[in-house]
């Protein structure tokens, strides 16, 4: 048989139960059919791939977007590079550092910035604040939420995110109890470069004599190893289902940095491989001992900006219909830090405050929440859920700030309501988030 | 349900925490170190639900357990310790008798791969290779510190940081080969060095940072004014490092190209002993005020300087004895000794542990001790965990409180930092600071209790972790974790026994690891309540790395284990970079269980058999180890020794028929010999019995 594209295309149409073929016609991805019990009945509203910027280090982002520069007790930098700048947000004169006012209108048009607690303050603690510290269903992570429900719609080539940027072992994604590997862009680059011409024809030949092996350690092997054997079939045509069409979009990658995650969570998006995107942006980092707070101005004037960048390029590969669906893009860390209590000599940890930043479609430009004094630092105030503004009177407690946010960010990305009451405990959609 | 409503407990009780508790460490993230939450089968297509691994339930009529047989649990514990296949003898004896396993795991630790192997999971055990480089040369204090470069453009400085690594993992394994007590790998004050790590630990001992970050020389500083390269008088290293000489401090750098105004190649301003330093490392630097003032080239010190490994006890001066000096270069190489005013002992010491976990003035040692008892005993802090020590002097005033949530942590943890704090500041320098000193550290975890005194140190943490219950349990579960990739259930009678025979062997770690590994705990051969025997998982790099090194006899297959950049030409640089993309095992800040990835997904999967079709083309080509000329032998290598299938495994013979099958395929399909024996090549690399363990 003379192996070509031809052959190629029928292999994966037709192999492992036609499943490739399922696929293209329904729209529905071949992971759903290798493993119909995870299927969800779709509800009809519009799926969105999440990008989330997510780290350990608890950055100071909470200390410089609108809402916190109401109360002057609070710090911040006199570097004329973070100066208080009066932006609109949602029809609302604010003021927040000039990174973040400074974006175009664009994109501050469809920005939310959440104010809500994560309820811890230790860095080991960030899988936990992954998982809403304990309030999603079987403690699946929020991104595992979302992109297992997400995924059927978007009809992405698999079900579990994927991170481009996790620095240590605490900022691993699991899905369903399974710790999931990182993927650097570098290693992406390499993983998904074509190979030799010759030996890529033979490709649809090999298939067929590694499923024959796969076959062949099956009728020797108990259920645990069949498992283990489906997942290397599974993952093996999810493999050839990626279309690779954008990979040369990766030559440029020549570092696992941070433009670099930037320009591999948008391949991948286009390549719609996962619902969920997770990187690692900057944002001032851990700063305990930062006098003047000289990093954090420097690493908020680079982290915007690269969340400036991933934005504009997924509207731009959304215009050109590189992208195929809408694109949120977020920040979700493990804490928050004090906002006056160390001066301008640095920040601590903060689990009761914490500033999720929201950009995309499906998205009302606003601030939902606000701060309120402790005594000891500041913490995220409750929510008025008709408004979304902060009130100490509001009907959601601080206490689930964090699952409102999760909520609402949800309903954002398109996973229905009914499963995020399913999978959240506590927490209420703020509507005025929602375009 | 059940844990949605615990978890909402959890929350609501989260919730009314205080703020700025930073020493909260624990993470009772539960089954997150790549264990699946889930122990039901569930049903698919083939009968299981392949997201989904199940525990071993050894009293389900619906689903009894299935023996593991022979050929795959033989394989499995060879390929983890040798990364070789089981031959068809080893299987034969096997299969004639079970216990025949023990014997074998003993011979097979004994190869050199298995020193190898079993390097490389202490590395990562004793959380020795988790540092980003500028952290480890933070320790010294220089920001921004450069080494030089030898002829084939290595960079000195990622060589000589990645070296630190392996020191400790060289210490532990020469107390597991000569089958001390384990316990050693607490007390111990002896290191495998390299001379160029002796240098660099005399410098920093002799280079003061306090708790304000205040850096001084204790005797250096006044012993250089000023340092001279020069390239015409080719004076010894011995002299320049004399200070008797009167080349002291004048060094012979040929084809230097510092050339620099009336000074010439002399260096007066700045921080000289840096620059002395530096210049041993291949980093010269002229005047500040020059041009061109700085050249990267080839170190002073010798290349075998940084690959000299020998066993080096490192003790404090006695009465009137100087400290060992970084300019000591000749008489370092020849001792087996360190004089140094730093303490030393034990894993959690190293420079590689203090740049995996660095400290400051906000978390003040607390990771360093939390990350010390991750090591030592498995576990973390957490306010359920440990008892109130007698006295509470080191407790820090802020979460002093017995009524808010950080005093349950804090009470235990803070007292028990001061171990480190009375031996350390901040940047892991010499405490010097009588205040600090004053406090007295107290231990008091998991029920085991040692009262401190004031000053009491680093060794007298070490010889209250050696004394503690868990320690023996600790290590059979870390173990248990590198076999299995998931955790052992640690009350069934079977790993009650190991744990017992550890401690009854006088902490002979080879006696616990074949135990172990002998144990239908690993093997699977009988059921063990909630044992993870019968799992299998993907080939985690390091394993992945090992088969195809070992089995291919090719020299770091996968392009990770080289320091030169010589090393890393060829097809090594893309294996290199396809290797990041299978996950290895790792550990993370407050995590109790290793990180242990076992699935699988399409990157991996996509790297793996990129990395295949790389080693084909190395390896099968006219010259090469298989040529085409010979499909027949090099098929009959694929099958045995490549997927580990010898002549008594059933699925021997099958698998030969499937390779010859796809060669004939391709060949019809107009391939060429040598394509056609490459593509067959990658249908063995990407078999199960490469890409997988447990199978």
């Amino acid at each position: 048989m003379k192996i070509n594209r031809r052959n190629m295309l029928l292999t994966a149409l037709f192999g492992t139960g036609a499943v490739g073929l399922k696929s293209l016609a329904t729209g529905i991805p071949m992971s759903v059919f290798l493993n119909p019990l995870k299927a969800h009945a779709q509800d009809p509203v519009p799926s969105r791939v999440l990008i989330l910027s997510s780290s350990s280090a608890g950055d100071p982002i909470n200390a410089n977007v609108p809402g916190t520069y109401e109360d002057s007790a609070i710090q911040h930098s006199s570097d004329p590079l973070m100066a208080a700048t009066a932006m609109a947000v949602g029809g609302q004169s604010y003021d927040a550092a000039r990174p973040w006012a400074e974006l175009p209108p664009e994109i501050l048009a469809k920005t939310v910035f959440f104010h809500h607690g994560t309820y811890t303050n230790a860095h080991p603690n960030h899988p936990k604040a992954m998982r809403l510290m304990g309030a999603t269903e079987r403690n699946e992570m929020l991104v595992s939420v979302y992109s297992e429900a997400l995924a059927p719609g978007l009809g992405t080539v698999q079900r579990e995110p994927v991170s481009v940027g996790a620095r240590s072992g605490n900022e691993l994604l699991s899905f369903e109890g399974r710790s999931l590997s990182n993927v650097t862009p570098l290693a992406l680059k390499s993983s998904l470069a074509a190979g030799d011409g010759a030996l890529a024809d033979l490709r649809p030949l090999r298939d067929r004599a590694v499923d024959q092996l796969n076959a062949l350690y099956k009728e020797h092997g108990t259920a645990n190893q069949k498992r283990m054997l489906d997942r290397f079939a599974i993952t093996r045509d999810e493999a050839r289902s990626l279309s690779l069409d954008l990979v040369g979009r990766l030559d440029d990658i020549a570092n696992n940095n941070e433009a670099d995650q930037v320009k591999a969570a948008t391949v991948l998006a286009a390549m719609n491989v996962s619902p969920v995107i997770t990187l690692n942006l900057r944002f001032g980092r851990d700063n305990h001992t930062d006098p003047e707070f000289v990093k954090e101005t420097a690493e908020t004037v680079t982290g915007v900006g690269h969340l400036r960048t991933l934005v504009e390029t997924v509207d731009g590969m959304r215009a050109e219909g590189t992208l195929r669906n809408d694109v949120i893009v977020g920040t979700l860390n493990v804490f928050g830090r004090d906002l006056m209590r160390k001066g301008r000599a640095g920040r601590d940890h903060n689990g009761r405050h914490h500033v999720t930043v929201l950009i995309g479609e499906g998205l009302n430009s606003s601030v939902v929440g606000g701060v309120t004094p402790t005594g000891r630092d500041y913490e995220a105030q409750a929510i008025d859920s008709g408004t979304g503004m902060g009130s100490d009177s509001g009907d959601i407690p601080h206490e689930e700030t964090f699952q409102s946010m999760a909520k609402t960010l949800g309903v954002a990305l398109g996973v229905s309501r009914t499963r995020l009451e399913e999978a959240i405990a506590g927490g209420t959609v703020i509507e005025t988030a929602l375009a | 349900m059940g844990q949605w409503v615990i978890g909402l407990g959890a929350l609501l009780v989260m919730g009314t925490l205080p703020a700025g508790c930073t020493g909260e460490v624990s993470d009772a993230a539960g089954r997150d170190s790549g264990v699946g939450t889930d122990s039901g089968r569930g049903t698919a297509d083939t009968g299981v639900d392949p997201t989904r691994p199940a525990f071993a339930q050894c009293d389900n009529p619906d689903d009894p357990y299935e023996p593991v047989q022979a050929f795959v649990y033989g394989t499995k514990i060879k390929g983890l310790l040798t990364g070789l296949p089981l031959t068809g003898e080893e299987l034969d004896a096997l299969m004639a008798d079970p216990n025949a396993i023990r014997g074998q795991i003993d011979g097979w630790m004994d190869l050199r791969v298995a020193q190898e192997k079993l390097r490389r999971f202490l590395q990562t055990s004793f959380q020795q290779d988790g540092y980003e480089g500028q952290a480890l040369v933070d320790l010294w204090g220089y920001g921004n510190f450069q080494m030089g470069r030898l002829e084939d453009r290595t960079d000195v400085g990622p060589l000589f940081i990645r070296t630190f690594e392996e020191s400790f993992s060289r210490t532990a394994y020469d107390i597991v080969d000569s089958d001390r007590p384990f316990t050693e790998v607490l007390t111990t004050q002896t290191y495998y060095m390299t001379t160029a790590q002796m240098v660099g630990l005399a410098l920093s001992d002799d280079r003061g940072i306090d708790d304000e970050n205040d850096k001084a020389y204790q005797t250096l500083g006044a012993m250089i004014d000023q340092v001279e390269f020069q390239s015409t008088d080719p004076t010894t290293l011995a002299q320049s490092l004399n200070p008797s000489s009167p080349e002291w401090m004048r060094f012979y750098v040929e084809n230097t190209d510092i050339t620099c105004g009336a000074a010439g190649h002399v260096k007066t301003s700045g921080d000289l002993v840096r620059t002395a330093f530096g210049a041993l490392f291949g980093f010269y630097q002229d005047n500040d005020d020059c041009r061109v003032d700085v050249v990267r080239q080839a170190p002073l010190l010798d290349e075998g300087d940084f690959f000299d490994w020998r066993p080096v006890t490192i003790r404090a001066p006695r009465s009137g004895e100087d400290t060992t000096a970084f300019y000591q270069v000749g008489a370092i190489r020849a001792s087996s000794e360190l004089v140094l005013r730093v303490p030393r002992v034990g894993f959690m010491t190293t420079p590689a542990f203090f740049a995996t976990w660095p400290t400051n003035d906000a978390n003040q040692n607390r990771v360093t001790t939390n990350q010390t008892l991750v090591v030592a005993l498995g576990k973390s802090f957490d306010s359920e965990t440990s008892i109130v020590p007698a006295f509470d002097d080191a407790l820090d005033d802020a979460h002093a409180d017995p009524t808010t949530s950080c005093w349950g942590c804090h009470v235990n943890l803070d007292p028990m930092r001061q171990y480190f704090r009375n031996s350390y500041s901040f940047y892991y320098h010499l405490q010097e600071d009588p205040e600090v000193q004053a406090l007295r550290p107290a231990f008091a975890f998991q029920g085991h209790e040692v009262a401190g005194d004031p000053g009491d140190g680093v060794i007298e943490l070490a010889a209250a972790l050696a004394d503690h219950p868990r320690f023996a349990p600790a290590w059979v579960q870390k173990a248990c974790f590198y076999a299995n990739g998931a955790k052992c259930p640690e009350d069934s009678a079977e790993f009650i026994r190991i744990v017992t025979a550890f401690r009854d062997s006088s902490m002979s770690f080879r006696t616990m690891f074949v135990e172990l590994l002998a144990s239908p705990l690993v093997t699977g051969v009988s059921c063990v309540e909630g044992s993870a025997a019968d799992l299998a998982s993907i080939a985690r790099a390091r394993h992945l790395c090992a088969t195809l090194s070992n089995r291919l006899a090719l020299p770091d297959a996968c392009g990770t284990n080289g320091y030169f950049r010589s090393e890393l030409g060829g097809y090594r640089g893309i294996a290199g970079q396809l290797t990041q993309v299978i996950p290895d095992d790792s550990f993370s800040r407050g995590g109790e269980d290793p990180i242990v990835i076992r699935d699988t997904n399409l990157f991996i999967r996509s790297a793996a058999e990129a990395l295949c079709e790389r080693i084909a083309t190395e390896l099968v080509k006219t010259d090469g180890r298989f040529p085409s000329s010979d499909p027949e032998g090099a098929i009959d290598f694929f099958v045995n020794d490549l997927m580990g299938l010898s002549a008594s495994d059933p699925r021997r013979d099958p698998a030969i028929a499937i390779l010859n099958r796809h060669y004939a395929d391709a060949i019809e399909a107009e391939a060429s010999t040598t394509n056609a024996l490459r593509s067959t090549f990658i249908v063995a690399c990407t078999s199960p019995t490469v890409l997988g363990m447990g199978l």
